[in-house]
């Protein structure tokens, strides 16, 4: 019960902000509040994790992510879809410009760990040791995808910008 | 036109969703939880009797094939028998970080024991790392990574692991689970066929079970190596880093002879991977970190070198000739079949000479891959962060999830 009550507090203060994190990640508030609901349950009912951390909200972090990648690997592998930032009109938010939502797209297309990287960074404002511990990388490897990913997305807004204008 | 500054200016995305966002109530979850908790014990309770009846079954994991139809377990000699009877202890601190961490590199031996490298972070800062091994009978052992700091690598010897890192302790663990802190070798010291590689902060290393040593190998480039292997007959094989200068080479020695090296045609680090005579090179655009002291193992490749004799000849292949634009992780099957990854989708070799390649379905998202498994000479163990499960990959394109997982 004490563990529960303790969570209890870290869902009061943590709740919404993991969601907005996690909706950097997914692209989705919906699937974003799904996943941080599962993150949790699972909390709850596990005997491990959340015990030995000192760093809840941290730890529950991590665990959303993961579990927001293997909702996309099996819609990926099962329909063949990709997950597309802001794709419902209810999570797109209202003001975006043009040319933020063509970085939105251009996102969506990065490879997975690109992704992620980008996001949590620049869009859920972690530092990147804060990136390396919620995606089980080396602060390294996770620089180098910050950097990979920043190639990308150049590459494939300049592509954008050709096919809109050629 | 959209900009790489706007980036930054996306947190609105995060902050909008995170203001409209009403929270479910507590109890709402925590009846989930509860509920799930009765179904664990209700499940538990019917898989004891179901284990208690039935012996020699089949189990599949959810939406999973099964793994090859080879038996997982060979059928045990002597020798293995008498290993059997001693495992150290696990643990039970190593236990906690494998249970709540994440996994941050494994590899498999010639036996087909799988070890693991997890991290806890309860704080960004600080990480504990605990390793984790489990023999090909399905028994585990575990324990702590004597540092707190850095992801440590984990590499292969013929029936030994290693973990190490740049600056850490290069912790060297027998398949009974006992452990080494291995010290640095003298100058002249010639590797054992299989040693594992040590990463020190000048470029890999080997290991050397027998004196708990490391060894360090001069390159004939006088350059930092960025892969080692050492083939069965003892011949150094090396890809080095090439600093400022052009390109890599990749470079073999026999034991007690000279080097030859094979300069790759594009730019970036050397790697290699290797299964009897045939060896496969890439050049890895692989971006600079900071000024981390790195070993860059993934990254875009600009030249693909392969021999199949040993070195005598080389075969070349342009990066447009390639299936894949990335490397992630690749490795080679005991009988000789190359299997990469790019992440996201994963080829195998189909010819003698490694330059046809066929994509291997069902096997997406392999993060790690780790080859050489004698018991198993046909398979090559690749993890995905995604799923957090290894999957056995075979050299004919089959993909199944592996009957002993890393934790």
């Amino acid at each position: 019960m004490g563990t529960e009550r303790t969570l209890e507090e870290v869902y009061d203060g943590s709740y919404r902000r993991l969601v907005g994190q996690l909706t950097a990640v997914t692209g989705s508030r919906s699937e974003a509040e799904d996943v941080v609901q599962e993150a949790f349950v699972k909390a709850l009912s596990q005997r491990h994790g959340l015990r030995e951390t000192d760093h809840p909200e941290a730890w529950l972090r991590t665990v959303a992510v993961n579990l927001a990648r293997s909702r996309w690997r099996r819609r990926h592998r099962f329909a063949g879809l990709m997950p597309v930032l802001a794709t419902d009109p209810a999570d797109a938010p209202p003001d975006l410009e043009p040319d933020r939502l063509a970085l939105l797209d251009a996102l969506a297309d990065l490879p997975t760990a690109q992704r992620e990287a980008i996001a949590l960074h620049h869009l859920a404002d972690l530092s990147v040791a804060e990136v390396a511990a919620t995606v089980g990388a080396p602060v390294g490897t996770v620089k180098a995808r910050l950097s990979r990913g920043r190639a990308a997305l150049g590459v494939l807004l300049t592509d954008t910008e050709e096919v809109s204008c050629g | 036109m959209a900009d790489l500054r706007d980036l930054e200016s996306l947190r609105v995305v995060s902050e909008d969703a995170r203001d409209r966002t009403v929270p479910p109530r507590f109890d709402d979850l925590l009846a989930r939880a509860r509920r799930r908790r009765r179904r664990r014990t209700v499940a538990t309770g019917v898989l004891a009797a179901a284990v208690a009846t039935v012996v020699g079954g089949v189990a599949l994991l959810p939406g999973t094939s099964p793994e090859s139809s080879a038996p997982d377990t060979p059928v045990a000699t002597d020798g293995q028998r008498e290993r059997a009877a001693a495992l150290a202890p696990a643990d039970p601190r190593a236990v906690a970080v494998v249970e709540s961490g994440i996994l941050h590199s494994f590899a498999t031996d010639q036996r087909g024991d799988r070890f693991g490298v997890w991290a806890s972070c309860p704080d960004p800062s600080s990480c504990r790392y605990a390793w984790q091994l489990v023999r090909a009978d399905g028994r585990t052992t575990a324990g702590l990574y004597p540092a707190d700091t850095g992801g440590p690598h984990a590499t292969a010897g013929p029936d030994y692991f290693v973990a190490t890192w740049y600056d850490g302790p290069q912790l060297l663990v027998a398949d009974d689970g006992a452990t080494t802190r291995l010290t640095a070798a003298s100058a002249g010291a010639e590797p054992a066929p299989g040693s594992a590689t040590v990463v020190t902060t000048g470029g890999v290393a080997l290991a050397d079970r027998d004196s708990g040593h490391w060894l360090a190998v001069d390159a004939p480039t006088g350059r930092p190596w960025n892969t080692l292997d050492v083939a069965d007959d003892g011949t150094l094989w090396g890809a080095d880093q090439p600093g400022t200068d052009p390109a890599a080479v990749v470079a073999h020695r026999p034991p007690g002879g000279a080097w030859e090296q094979e300069p790759l045609r594009g730019p970036g680090t050397g790697v290699l991977v290797r299964s009897g005579d045939r060896v496969a090179a890439l050049a890895l655009d692989a971006p600079a970190v900071g000024g981390d002291v790195t070993v860059p193992s993934s990254g875009v490749p600009t030249d693909y070198a392969v021999t199949t004799d040993g070195g005598a000849t080389w075969r070349h292949l342009a990066a447009a000739d390639l299936p894949f634009t990335s490397l992630e992780s690749w490795a080679a099957t005991a009988d000789g079949t190359l299997v990469v990854s790019d992440g996201v989708r994963v080829w195998r070799t189909t010819d003698d000479g490694w330059t046809r390649f066929a994509e291997v379905p069902g096997a997406g998202g392999l993060n790690r891959l780790s080859g050489d498994d004698l018991a198993h000479p046909d398979r090559v163990y690749g993890y995905s962060y995604d799923d957090d499960r290894l999957v056995v990959v075979t050299s004919s394109g089959q993909a199944s999830v592996a009957t002993h997982q890393l934790r």
